[in-house]
């Protein structure tokens, strides 16, 4: 499948035409990652903007536990095919906000920040539509959080009652 | 003096995929299953509790029973195996990538047609090993590794010989019953002894097939009922 293509299916850029998915697609560079590498951690400088082509990548967030002990990470999410990682590569102040872990044998396209900002700010229709793609990706994310937080605090209530 | 015996614990919400595990510790490693948890919280508690040498853990654990329909509460895997390599170091730790997908793929799956493949940073391979090599390779303390199943050739191919005798088994009953049933009629009646003895040759190949299957070198087949904890 060309990149173009592989692209165009993904949630960020379902609204860009072809001659626009065209433009992002000459960015996108091939790569591959073995399970068990982390690809990038929370807090780092966020350079790429990563999409899941075959493969699962959890992505991990650390929470100091009491007493001020060693943190623990939580996996908050597990990326698959037509996933996107890394938005904050667009989204200011640019610093991952979580660790991505490869779970399985993983290939991605990766565009790079930095020139897909300039991309953005140069041609504002881009910049529009893929914005209006990433707004679409963050609400989904935020219901499947929201959908998990309601129900593992409901979950205890009902075996109470039970 | 007497090897000691591996002691293992096991965390995966499906049994078939504990009861596959299980089988393949028993045929390939001196090892023995000290406990079996079904989700991310119960496996830390029993990590603590029975401190294993080995926990083989499966990526898609839940955190708690009840959640099942949220893809969300799903992700225990990872994080009760992370958890149990930093806390207890002395446990080595294997993370499963697709076992439930393994343990559903084929109920007449049998342990020997199933190696693990694994890879970490540290300890990559191109080669299926089984269980036994793993945990001979994990002699350092705080070893996470993540592993898959893959079904070895053989097994492939004994699985293909034994789906086509099952089908050729039923094409072949029904030639027969179709043939006999054909058979009285004066017009058709050739074409009834024609239908049933293909339907006996396919009967017969197939059952030729199932059994061939079953006495393959290191099959074990198993039925529906024995996947059942």
């Amino acid at each position: 499948m060309s990149k173009k293509r592989f692209l165009g299916e993904c949630q960020l850029f379902s609204s860009l035409n072809d001659a626009q998915l065209e433009t992002v697609a000459r960015l996108a560079e091939d790569k591959a990652y073995e399970r068990g590498t982390t690809i990038f951690r929370e807090g780092e400088a966020a350079e790429d903007l990563m999409f899941v082509m075959e493969g699962k990548v959890a992505l991990q967030m650390a929470l100091l536990m009491p007493q001020g002990q060693t943190s623990r990470k939580i996996t908050v999410d597990v990326v698959s095919q037509h996933g996107v990682l890394g938005w904050s590569a667009i989204v200011e102040p640019h610093i991952y906000t979580l660790t991505g872990v490869v779970l399985q044998e993983t290939k991605m396209l990766s565009i790079g920040g930095s020139k897909l900002r300039q991309l953005l700010q140069h041609d504002r229709a881009l910049g529009y539509g893929v914005l209006t793609g990433l707004v679409k990706v963050l609400a989904s994310r935020l219901e499947d959080t929201r959908r998990a937080l309601v129900t593992e605090r409901l979950l205890p209530l009902m075996q109470a009652e039970a | 003096m007497r090897q000691q015996m591996t002691r293992i614990m096991l965390a995966s919400e499906y049994p078939e995929a504990r009861h596959l595990l299980t089988e393949m510790i028993g045929d390939s490693v001196n090892g023995v299953i000290v406990g079996q948890a079904e989700n991310a919280v119960r496996a830390l508690t029993l990590a603590r509790q029975l401190r294993p040498d080995v926990a083989i853990i499966d990526s898609d654990l839940p955190h708690v029973l009840g959640v099942d329909a949220i893809p969300l509460s799903r992700m225990g895997g990872l994080d009760a195996a992370q958890a149990i390599s930093e806390e207890i170091p002395q446990i080595r730790v294997i993370l499963m990538g697709n076992m439930r997908a393994t343990a559903w793929s084929d109920r007449s799956l049998s342990p020997s047609d199933v190696a693990v493949l694994f890879s970490a940073q540290e300890m990559a391979t191109g080669s299926p090993l089984v269980l036994q090599d793993i945990f001979q390779e994990m002699a350092r303390p705080g070893t996470l590794v993540l592993a898959d199943f893959e079904t070895s050739t053989d097994g492939a191919v004994r699985r293909k010989v034994a789906a086509a005798g099952d089908k050729a088994i039923i094409v072949g009953g029904l030639g027969i019953l179709g043939g006999l049933l054909v058979m009285p009629s004066m017009s058709l009646g050739v074409y009834g002894v024609v239908l049933a003895s293909v339907g006996g040759a396919l009967l017969l190949l197939g059952m030729i097939g199932s059994v061939a299957a079953l006495k393959w070198p290191g099959a074990s087949r198993r039925t529906a009922r024995s996947t059942r904890d």
